[in-house]
């Protein structure tokens, strides 16, 4: 049986962030509940192709899933449950802002079969909170991840952003202490990267709001990189750090180029060679409208296998490469970022240097 | 028609003066051109032309004129203005027996006006001084007559005073053209001979050459030879100019007009060259053909190396109506495959370089202008360096001689201490001073010609708001102190960006060059020095610092799609810079450095 990852997408938010460019909105009540019955849908629809795939991972991300009542949610994980041979030990992520979670909701996360959670910090400033549009304050982030670890999560996962309005990098590096002594084994933690058409752009371009320049983003990452490691992180992609091995399975598929359904506005697909999307437009979504399927060239899966291959530890294996007409090895290029110490070559696996994660654009570029 | 009542004339003046308006008035009056189908100055045909406000191009129109009872045709070859295209001048100048000279009514003499009028003297035409822009209030046309009687030395009494504007007294000037330009002569019996003056590329008919019968006649099915290029043709077809092509039985002695033969090979043709009947030939060809002699060069490559065969056609093509375009193919390490380039003058370079990238759709890179200097090597050898990165290593030369000229720069008086202290900085040796009148004086200086070359104009155009003209003709070779200064990127030679400069200015440009360079070149991923050097010598140096963040977001909820096209956007615009060992640098560096300012 095939190897199967699952992504449901729950557009939903209360207010939307600053600097966020993701497919997001506010929506009423009756809005929702159209939502989730079209997602049921769907994803009953589309089961009869997966019989033959165990799922190793399923993962609802957003938007803010912990936003919207807890029945909707639930309910379409059973869906997923009895429409999809999920493996026993999958992994089952749901991403949670720290203002929309209680008690009660955790533990019918828990109980409903979610064994990981994702919370969005972002940071544990509360001007840093504030300015950036965020409804969390410190206790509340606090409050939430306490929780999570009440009810009996045992991955916990908290992202943080380097580069918001107000942010010093002794709040990042004491944001990052302040997670370890919460005993969470999972960091994302990523650069602010200014999206047009954001409030926090418009913001920037007017002058009302300052951030941090790339330059100091850098420079306050690769502080806090080294703090990770001392606590015992390892970094297992440009922007994720785990102990004890408690990798995002889920993520990994997407770097692996493991296969993957996304069922949900906006949700995108990689299955039997090609990359889909379902419509970002909502009423394209509802009429099954505006869907993009995309045959990958053999060039394309070249430049995908350099790029993703080129985010994290694993690297990419230059056979594999091979295959797709693009022989590195006879390439100038490829010889120089290898003496130059930015690409590690052992054998047939290639990886970037950690220390160039955060040019990693740059090398990608002179790849492919 | 009658040879008699043939007129072959052009119209000579200095920039601006009016001579296309003068010309668009002629078509006008002789009902060429209908007035609703003028378009201003429709000579001039090509864009650069109109911006630029100057000809370049010729293009000979037949005009009908009666007078008393007579018709007459009446061939107007225009002649571009600018000093850098003397020799185009002088070609069209061979085609008529006439000159129109234009001098504005409130400027009065200008250096071109000297210039072009002293051409036209040495091929033996007559000249018709005219008034223009009369209707200017600071007009005074009859001090301008003196002064082109003191100045010019041509008698200018009778000069009609126009304005080519409003169209006052175009009619004295075709009365004038007909009753003082001589007919042409020549004999139609004789074998043919006839002057190429200019040509075009068609893409339908080949090459279109411009000429000009003086013996003999041509029409379609005739044999030809061209008797520099020594190729034989069959002619096509034959006509003139209204100003469209107009097809016609048969041009003969006295004639201006054009054929074609179907020739695809653009290198065949040569302004300047003689055709002749290939059965019944000419004894002689006719005086006039040259080879020209560039005075300025630059590299040209294309940005993306692929299109290195279209830049040649491009240049081929130009070459066809540009006889004074020269080039030859050049390797650079750092630009790859493209060609040696010479030019007349900077503005001849700049128009080049602005029709290969409008008109032929090319993005290019230009070196920065240099001009040749004659190396005397220790082992006795003499070589002529136009590029830099060919100047042989210190040690091997003996002497370096740079060409110099004899530089006439013409201003109001209170512009003249500035202007010294330009041509001090551009090593200008003082010859002269003369007041010419009240408002203008002449100075005249000897300089090297590099220095013109680098930023001369723009600094004398800047010191004079713009009143100051500037002539030059080539005066000889001196010995000079120069050195190449290399630019070195990660320790790496850029060829394409070294120069040959006045020892006592190399440390000056280095340190101009390499701030300039650590502005232009982005950040790469390692820190990048960016050093000028003499020989091992570094005489300048700036760090570029290592970029620091590049970096891919998250690819949120597995859109991994918009990642990987954001990338091979990124990838295409990357091709358009070029790569000096681990440095890629974009094309805009070598174009800025034509352009330093020393007090920057």
């Amino acid at each position: 049986m095939k190897e199967l990852s699952i992504y449901v997408h729950i557009p939903f938010c209360k207010q939307k962030c600053k600097y966020c460019d993701f497919c997001s909105f506010c929506a009423s009540a009756k809005e929702q509940k159209e939502y989730f019955l079209r997602l049921e849908k769907e994803i009953i629809e589309k089961a009869k192709k997966f019989k033959f795939y165990r799922v190793k991972s399923i993962y609802f991300g957003g938007g803010t899933p912990s936003s919207v009542d807890e029945k909707y949610v639930i309910k379409i994980l059973k869906v997923i449950y009895n429409n999809y041979n999920i493996e026993k030990d999958a992994e089952n992520t749901i991403e949670c802002n720290p203002c929309s979670v209680s008690e009660g909701k955790l533990l019918s996360y828990k109980k409903a079969g979610f064994n990981r959670v994702s919370f969005g910090v972002q940071s544990f400033n509360d001007k840093v909170l504030f300015s950036s549009g965020r409804l969390h304050d410190r206790k509340t982030a606090e409050d939430a991840i306490l929780l999570a670890k009440k009810v009996g999560f045992q991955k916990i996962s908290a992202d943080l952003i380097i580069g918001l309005p107000f942010q010093t990098q002794n709040q990042v590096l004491r944001d990052i202490k302040k997670l370890d002594r919460l005993g969470l084994k999972h960091i994302s933690l990523y650069m602010l990267q200014l999206e047009k058409g954001t409030l926090l752009y418009n913001e920037v371009v007017n002058g009302k709001t300052k951030i941090l320049d790339g330059d100091k983003q850098v420079e306050i990452y690769e502080k806090a990189v080294n703090l990770l490691s001392k606590l015992g992180f390892v970094q297992y992609e440009v922007s994720n750090f785990a102990k004890d091995e408690q990798y995002s399975n889920h993520n990994l598929a997407y770097w692996r180029r493991k296969e993957y359904i996304g069922f949900g506005l906006a949700a995108h697909s990689f299955l039997d060679g090609k990359r889909r999307a379902n419509s970002k437009n909502i009423n394209d979504y509802f009429n099954g409208k505006g869907r993009v399927i995309e045959k990958l060239s053999k060039k394309d899966v070249a430049t995908e296998i350099i790029m993703l291959g080129l985010r994290y530890f694993e690297g990419f294996s230059l056979a594999e490469l091979k295959k797709y007409g693009k022989d590195l090895k006879s390439e100038k290029e490829f010889e120089n970022l290898k003496n130059q110490g930015v690409l590690i070559v052992d054998g047939d696996n290639v990886k970037l240097n950690p220390k160039f994660y955060c040019v990693n654009n740059e090398v990608i570029l002179k790849l492919i | 028609m009658n040879k008699e009542n043939i007129r072959n004339f052009c119209i000579i003046a200095h920039i601006d003066h009016g001579k296309s308006t003068l010309a668009d008035r002629l078509l006008e009056k002789t009902g060429t051109i209908e007035k609703r189908d003028m378009q201003a100055q429709l000579l001039d045909s090509m864009d650069i032309e109109r911006e630029k406000g100057i000809t370049i191009k010729l293009t000979p129109t037949r005009m009908k004129y009666s007078f008393e009872g007579q018709d007459y045709i009446l061939n107007l070859i225009d002649t571009p203005g600018h000093v850098d295209f003397t020799y185009e001048v002088s070609r069209s100048l061979l085609a008529c027996e006439g000159a129109i000279l234009i001098v504005d009514a409130s400027q009065g003499v200008e250096a071109q006006t000297l210039a072009n009028a002293y051409l036209a003297i040495d091929n033996n035409l007559e000249i018709l001084p005219v008034i223009n822009k009369i209707d200017l209030p600071s007009a005074r046309p009859e001090e301008v007559k003196k002064e082109i009687e003191d100045v010019v030395g041509i008698p200018a009494m009778h000069a009609p005073c126009i304005s080519a504007k409003d169209g006052t007294n175009i009619d004295d000037v075709l009365q004038m053209i007909v009753k003082e330009f001589p007919s042409p002569k020549g004999d139609e019996k004789a074998p043919l001979k006839a002057l190429i003056f200019d040509s075009y590329y068609d893409p339908y008919k080949g090459v279109v050459c411009m000429i000009r019968v003086f013996d003999g006649k041509v029409k379609a099915g005739d044999k030809i030879l061209f008797m520099q290029a020594q190729k034989e043709y069959e002619v096509v077809e034959v006509g003139y100019f209204v100003p469209k092509t107009q097809e016609c039985d048969i041009l003969s002695s006295g004639e201006v007009g054009y054929i074609t033969a179907s020739i695809k090979t653009i290198s065949d043709i040569r302004v300047g060259d003689t055709i002749t009947n290939s059965e019944e030939r000419t004894s002689e060809a006719l005086p006039g053909y040259k080879e020209v002699q560039s005075v300025v060069y630059c590299g040209i490559f294309p940005i993306d190396g692929s299109k290195y065969n279209d830049l040649k056609e491009a240049l081929l093509k130009l070459k066809l109506n540009d006889a004074s375009l020269q080039f030859e193919p050049e390797t650079s390490l750092a630009l790859g495959f493209g060609f040696r380039c010479g030019f007349l003058g900077l503005l001849h370079l700049e128009i080049i370089t602005e029709r290969l990238e409008r008109e032929f759709d090319l993005d290019i890179i230009t070196t920065a202008p240099s001009v040749s200097y004659k190396v005397y090597k220790t082992n006795g050898q003499v070589l002529e360096v136009s590029n830099p990165s060919s100047l042989p290593p210190t040690v091997e030369i003996e002497k370096i001689c740079e060409p110099m000229v004899n530089a006439s720069i013409y201003t109001p008086p209170e512009y003249v201490g500035a202007i010294m202290e330009i041509a001090q900085e551009k090593r200008g040796v003082y010859k002269n001073l003369v007041y010419l009148d009240k408002v203008r004086v002449r100075v005249d200086y000897k300089l090297p010609l590099g220095e013109i070359v680098y930023d001369f104009f723009d600094k004398l155009k800047s010191a004079t708001k713009g009143y100051a003209s500037f002539d030059y003709e080539l005066g000889g070779e001196e010995q000079s102190d120069l050195v190449r200064v290399d630019i070195l990127l990660n320790g790496e030679k850029c060829d394409a960006l070294s120069i040959i400069v006045h020892k006592d200015k190399a440390y000056a440009r280095g340190r101009v060059i390499t701030e300039k360079l650590k502005k232009i070149i982005p950040r790469q991923m390692f820190e990048v020095p960016i050093q000028a050097a003499i020989g091992n010598k570094i005489i300048a140096r700036e760090t570029l610092s290592a970029m620091r963040k590049d970096v891919l977001a998250k690819c949120y909820g597995g859109d991994i799609t918009r990642k990987r096209k954001l990338l091979e956007k990124q990838k295409e615009g990357k091709k358009k810079m070029r790569q000096i060992g681990s440095v890629s640098i974009p094309a805009e560096a070598f174009l800025t450095i034509l352009k330093l300012d020393d007090d920057e």
